[in-house]
Formats: structure tokens, C-alpha cells, sequence
């Protein structure tokens, strides 16, 4: 169980960091950038739209012009880069525990935690109408 | 006894390999199915990590070994599929509300039109 739970935890950082690096590089890459399909069906914004753009700004520390984009951006990008950083961090306390009840009280507390975690910071799109 | 151990590891292995990669392309697609922009597209990541996870629990079942990471994968794609599904859901009946509404206001239109004249 550990050591699947660390080779978990080392493959899911790759695509959470990958999806803070293309929002950081996303002017760069042109037309390789990813399409609202529900823009693309009904010709509307919907209340995901403006997502990479809010947190690119972020990342560039314009936090206002982040919410004007997205109002939930900033709460993604947090949920990102703790969920990141949690991988580092319980990765590291996984590497020093041996006790399996510690390792299992790890993974439950994980489990729990980025849960409401995701519902917390992604609420507004199961809440709100889908178009703007 | 070599032989059996070099044919045991591979199986083993393999179990737990398919089992992460299906948890991992699961917990991808049930994260970004509440996306709308993409919760369609994740519709279909999650049918390839369903699939991923009944290869992971089917091996799991021939190797003996613990099927419940096999298990959890599988929840967790059920879950984005379901996901995936309801954003679809919502975007058709948003379009079918906009095109009610569109409806409404060509009726208006074409009625107060009609009084002119």
C-alpha cells in the first residue's frame, strides 16, 4: 500500500504541475490551447470560461485582473498548487513512516482533506447556471 | 523456483501499475469534469480510465493480490463518467432553455409586428 500510494502520489504531481505550467505558458503556445466546448456548442461563455487566462494573471501576481477574468480562479489555483505541494509533503512523511497505522491515517487524512478541499475551491461551477 | 519468481513479479507488477494509471487518469477526469469548458472531454477520459481499472482489477483477481486500489480506480472513473455526463445534461438543457427564450422573443416580435401593421 505504501509504496503504491507514493508512485500515486509522484505520477498525479506530473499532470497537477503540467496544468499550472501550461496556465503560466498558455500566450506561448498559439493555437495549441485547449477550446470551451460548451462556447464552441452554444456561442456563450460559460462559468468556466476565462479559467486559464484568470490564472495566468495570477501567477503574474495581478490578482485583480485574475477575478475579472474568473471569479474561481484564484481558489483553482490555490486547490493546484496545495494539492502539488501536498504530494511533495506527504511524500516526504510516507518516505520516513514505516508503521502501517500511520501510513494508513496518512492516505485517509489525504483522501478527506482534498476532498473537501475540491469542493470547497470548485463549488461555484456545481452551483452556479453553466452560461453566463 | 527462479523461474516462478520472474514469473510472479511482472504479474504483480503490472496490476499495480494499470491500478495507478487508471486512479491517476480517474482523479484527472473527476477534477476537471466539474470544469465546464472540459467536463465533456472528461466524460471520455473517464470510460478510458474505467476501462484501465477493470484490466487493473482483472489482473489483480488472476495475480490474488489486493484488488482495491482496482476498486477505487473504478469508483473514482464511474464517478467522472456520471460527472461528465451531468455537465452534458446541463449544457443541453441550457441550450434548450436559450432556444425556448430565443422562441419567446421572435413570438413577442412577430405579435407586437403584427399590431403595427
Amino acid at each position: 500500500m505504501r509504496s503504491s500510494y507514493l508512485l500515486y502520489n509522484k505520477i498525479i504531481a506530473a499532470p497537477l504541475a503540467a496544468i499550472i505550467i501550461y496556465c503560466g505558458i498558455y500566450p506561448l503556445l498559439g493555437n495549441w490551447t485547449v477550446q470551451c466546448q460548451v462556447e464552441k456548442a452554444t456561442r456563450h461563455a460559460c462559468i468556466g470560461c476565462g479559467l486559464t487566462r484568470g490564472i495566468h494573471q495570477a501567477l503574474l501576481f495581478h490578482f485583480d485582473k485574475a477575478l475579472e477574468w474568473n471569479p474561481s480562479s484564484l481558489l483553482i489555483l490555490s486547490f493546484f498548487l496545495i494539492a502539488l505541494i501536498m504530494r511533495f509533503g506527504i511524500n516526504i512523511l510516507l518516505s520516513k513512516t514505516e508503521d502501517i497505522k500511520r501510513v494508513r491515517t496518512l492516505l485517509y487524512s489525504d483522501v478527506i482533506f482534498s476532498v473537501l478541499m475540491f469542493l470547497f475551491c470548485f463549488r461555484h461551477f456545481f452551483t452556479a447556471d453553466i452560461l453566463r | 523456483m527462479e523461474n516462478t519468481t520472474q514469473n510472479s513479479t511482472p504479474t504483480s507488477g503490472g496490476w499495480k501499475v494499470m491500478g495507478i494509471i487508471a486512479l491517476v487518469l480517474g482523479s484527472l477526469s473527476i477534477i476537471l469534469s466539474f470544469v465546464p469548458c472540459v467536463g465533456i472531454l472528461a466524460f471520455y477520459s473517464g470510460i478510458v480510465a474505467a476501462i484501465l481499472s477493470i484490466i487493473a482489477l482483472v489482473m489483480a483477481n488472476s495475480a490474488k493480490a489486493s484488488k482495491s486500489m482496482a476498486i477505487i480506480a473504478l469508483v473514482v472513473s464511474i464517478a467522472s463518467v456520471g460527472v461528465g455526463w451531468w455537465q452534458a445534461h446541463r449544457l443541453a438543457n441550457a441550450i434548450k432553455d436559450g432556444a425556448t427564450q430565443f422562441g419567446h422573443t421572435m413570438d413577442s416580435a412577430i405579435k407586437a409586428d403584427t399590431a403595427k401593421h
